[in-house]
């Protein structure tokens, strides 16, 4: 299985693991980081501690890119290969993830999160209603 | 075939909790009045969304389809689970994914049957059909006898 870490802000983090604990059930193995209240520098440190945890591989969802909990991850990428950071999680993105984890290896993974979560912005008309 | 039941019918916890696990080819959606409903077209494109073929029917309209191996049979009401075991075909058993009847006692986690549907489910116990709540693919399913507490359904 890829493990994987949620690094967002205020409790945004939570709040997914909430929704996709009443939509897919088991979420266990998704971790959650909030940058709540931590200066830059606990959160850097807080973000290595976290993604060190995550070992060899896995996929880091924050929300966006440029924010301080993307600033902050994509500081620790050089020093864990392994890690896939994906910028723009939504939920479908997550529940894609939670449906692959266990079959597809992380590079493969990712692809499909990407592909899933962009698909899912769009405009929904009647009778898709 | 087993026959699965939940009040939204076609929805997330389906689409990408049970979708996933089980794989099936095909959803067939059992309620009135499909697949005529507006809704039935957003299903429709929900499912191929998750590359699955769906197919709507009203089995007081019309005669459900044959079971195939790689289905999955979904309803959103007890009454046609009794349809089925009326006209056929029979399911093995009825899986309640979800059942969220308004101002009803919570049995389990989203089963919350109104009276009215307690019965309606006893009476498919009482007829030989295993009835059976299990909100995720991963959860065990828990007799609807334990949860009833091996008390008929009273009158609302």
């Amino acid at each position: 299985m890829v493990p994987a870490l949620i690094v967002c802000h205020g409790r945004l983090g939570e709040a997914y693991l909430e929704a996709l604990a009443g939509i897919y059930g088991d979420v266990a193995g998704i971790g959650v980081l909030s940058n709540s209240g931590l200066s830059a520098v606990a959160l850097d440190a807080a973000v290595a501690a976290r993604m060190a945890e995550l070992g060899d591989t896995g996929i880091v969802f924050t929300d966006y890119f440029g924010g301080s909990c993307a600033t902050a991850c994509l500081a620790q990428l050089a020093a864990r290969p392994g890690l896939h950071l994906i910028s723009g999680v939504n939920l479908p993105t997550l529940l894609y993830y939670l449906a692959h984890r266990h079959e597809l290896a992380a590079a493969a993974l990712v692809r499909g999160i990407i592909h899933r979560g962009q698909n899912a912005i769009r405009e929904l008309t009647p009778p898709s209603l | 075939m087993d026959l699965y039941l939940d009040d939204r019918l076609l929805h997330g916890r389906i689409l990408h909790g049970w979708v996933p696990a089980l794989r099936p080819r095909r959803i067939v959606l059992l309620a009135r009045g499909l697949p005529g409903r507006a809704e039935f077209a957003s299903y429709a494109e929900a499912a191929a969304e998750v590359d699955t073929a769906l197919h709507g029917c009203d089995p007081w309209a019309a005669p459900p389809p044959a079971p195939a191996a790689g289905d999955f049979w979904l309803t959103d009401a007890p009454a046609a689970a009794a349809r089925l075991l009326a006209i056929g075909p029979l399911p093995a058993r009825l899986l309640i994914i979800g059942l969220r009847d308004p101002e009803s006692p919570v049995l389990a986690a989203d089963f919350a049957p109104s009276g009215e549907n307690r019965r309606a489910l006893a009476a498919l116990a009482a007829q030989g059909l295993a009835v059976l709540v299990q909100r995720f693919p991963g959860e065990t399913a828990t007799p609807l006898a334990a949860l009833l507490g091996g008390r008929a359904p009273e009158a609302d």
